[in-house]
């Protein structure tokens, strides 16, 4: 049994009428890269911003490293939420001098995460010069400047280039395989299926859904094929035994899912004898995006 | 405590409207401070009389009149201070940095002290410098120096600094309350200078010296330190600190501080 780094339960919290968070049970295991998903206004945000400390709760409970929760936790835990928030005025070094104190860190990892994040050059520029990219990459050096067990980040891309989005994700999964846990908040599921090693669900505050990303992905969403002649194709897919489903895609080739006992031989062997080849066949991986669409959905 | 200071002292350093805001304090407090001889001279010479009396020879600044007569002039100045404070604890909210502050691992108490630490600096700094301007301008203008003259009413020093943290900290509960520090600065000004005074005109006019007067925030803090200058024409003022002043206004700064407290750790930072 690994240790908690988190436990979530009966977690309330209403804003007025509206019931944001709603007694919501999680755990966190350390070493976990853990997804937490849902739409925007499932409660994401409010839930982590009660776990650190700057929203109140209204029920439940919460731990930190199997503690109840107190402010010196949070110096062992490395967060940013929503946008990065820094002194405008204040060179991206000053401000990280200011976290150092408040973190109780030695000022010589400044430099260190800086390079890491790959600001080092830009260090001693002011705050409100720097593009949305260079202040997302300033909050995760503040995030990693106490070399923390624990990794908070609330929608860690928003904004970048695909070229910020696959640094950032690469600096994820360098992270990650230190050893250290990661909660990960996102509505970018392709984010999640890449990085994360188990989520969950939120939806409308409650959870729906919480397992293992290894798990939800095994298996295949049936093939993708196409022929010369596809109208032909499709008929005779449409006439086979077995076939649940089929769409055609925007690369003129059908999706065709199957039941459970096909074997995707006998319907290859069987378009054969009926005169057709196939110029592509491959699985269609199971995706996190389907899903999660499905659990909203439901 | 030295740590808090040390953060407050890097959020303020390199803050061009800080820094502005201070110098400007200091010149201004530094000439109220040193110019009141000049100003009495060249009363004399426009051939200004109080009733008979030169105003040259006023013993301005003469122990013990000094500290009574020094602290009254820089209270006039403790708006500067207010609105460094307010600047200072709104931009915390406007930059959302009061909620970073406290994800990196601040608690909510430790907050508000590295709050009240800088108030006491200011405070703190502003004692000294009319410790040591009084001190100056004591012995060059008093015709002999004795010691217990000079300790006499020095304690008039440690009322300033009870008025000024006070006042701040009402100007930081304004700040937490309204989160904007062009709204923080107008309402306190406005309520400072023209509903307090109202309240205050319509109580007296109602029945003299209404108990409910002394009772009033901005009044409290005044009242530390009163009127010194009718004693040159000869009227009677009050050249202590009273007893009572000294409750209300601790009263006062113990309600605030509970107030400020209460707005940073129980509402929702967002």
């Amino acid at each position: 049994m690994r240790e908690n780094i988190l436990k979530i339960s009966g977690l309330t919290k209403h804003y007025g009428k509206i019931t944001a968070v709603n007694a919501l049970d999680l755990e966190i295991k350390k070493g976990n890269v853990f997804g937490l998903l849902g739409p925007n206004g499932s409660g994401k945000s409010t839930t982590l911003g009660i776990i650190l400390g700057v929203t109140q709760k209204s029920s439940g409970e919460y731990q930190w490293f199997d503690q109840q929760p107190i402010a010196s936790q949070r110096k062992r835990i490395g967060a940013i939420l929503e946008s990065p928030t820094f002194y405008p005025y204040l060179s991206g070094v000053q401000n990280l001098k200011i976290v150092c104190r408040i973190k109780d860190v030695p000022q010589q990892r400044i430099d260190e995460v800086l390079k890491i994040v790959g600001l080092y050059e830009r260090g001693r520029s002011p705050f409100k010069t720097y593009s949305l990219g260079m202040k997302q990459r300033l909050a995760i050096a503040s995030a990693l400047l106490s070399d923390p067990e624990v990794l908070i980040l609330d929608e860690p891309t928003n904004g970048l280039d695909p070229q910020g989005i696959a640094e950032i994700r690469q600096l994820i999964l360098e992270i990650a395989a230190g050893g250290k846990t990661i909660i990960l908040a996102s509505h970018l599921l392709d984010e999640v299926q890449k990085v994360c090693t188990h989520f969950a669900v939120l939806k409308n505050g409650k959870k729906i859904f919480t397992g293992s990303v290894a798990e939800s992905l095994s298996g295949n969403d049936g093939v993708e094929i196409s022929s010369f002649n596809i109208e032909q194709l499709e008929e005779l897919a449409k006439a086979y035994k077995g076939v649940k489903q089929i769409k055609k895609n925007n690369l003129n080739r059908l999706e065709v899912q199957f039941d459970d006992q096909v074997n995707i031989l006998e319907f290859h062997q069987y378009l054969i004898e009926k005169g057709i080849v196939l110029n592509h066949l491959a699985y269609i991986n199971k995706s996190l995006e389907k899903q999660f669409l499905e659990l909203l959905s439901a | 405590m030295w740590k808090l200071l040390q953060i407050e002292w890097l959020k303020l350093k390199n803050y061009k409207t800080f820094n502005r805001l201070a110098i400007l304090y200091f010149i201004l407090l530094l000439l109220i401070l040193s110019s009141v001889k000049l100003i009495l001279s060249w009363m004399e010479n426009s051939g200004v009389e109080f009733q008979g009396i030169s105003p040259n020879i006023i013993p301005f600044y003469d122990f013990p009149d000094v500290w009574q007569n020094l602290t009254y002039l820089a209270s006039y100045l403790k708006f500067f201070l207010a609105f460094i404070v307010i600047i200072s604890v709104t931009n915390e909210y406007s930059f959302r940095t009061i909620r970073q502050n406290i994800i990196d691992g601040m608690s909510p108490q430790s907050f508000l002290w590295s709050k009240q630490v800088m108030i006491f600096t200011f405070s703190l700094v502003n004692m000294l410098v009319l410790f040591v301007a009084g001190t100056i301008m004591g012995l060059i203008h008093s015709y002999t120096f004795e010691p217990h003259l000079f300790f006499t009413g020095i304690e008039f020093l440690l009322a300033h600094f009870l008025e000024l943290i006070t006042f701040l900290n009402l100007a930081m509960l304004i700040s937490l309350l309204l989160k904007k520090s062009g709204f923080a600065i107008i309402a306190l000004c406005f309520y400072a200078l023209f509903v307090e005074p109202s309240l205050v005109a319509y109580l007296n006019y109602k029945s003299d010296d209404h108990w409910l007067i002394t009772l009033f925030p901005i009044n409290a803090v005044n009242n530390l330190v009163k009127v010194p200058f009718q004693r040159y024409v000869f009227m009677e003022i009050q050249n202590y600190v009273a007893i009572g002043s000294l409750i209300i206004a601790l009263g006062w700064y113990g309600l605030c501080l509970f107030f400020n407290y209460l707005l940073i750790a129980k509402r929702d930072i967002a």
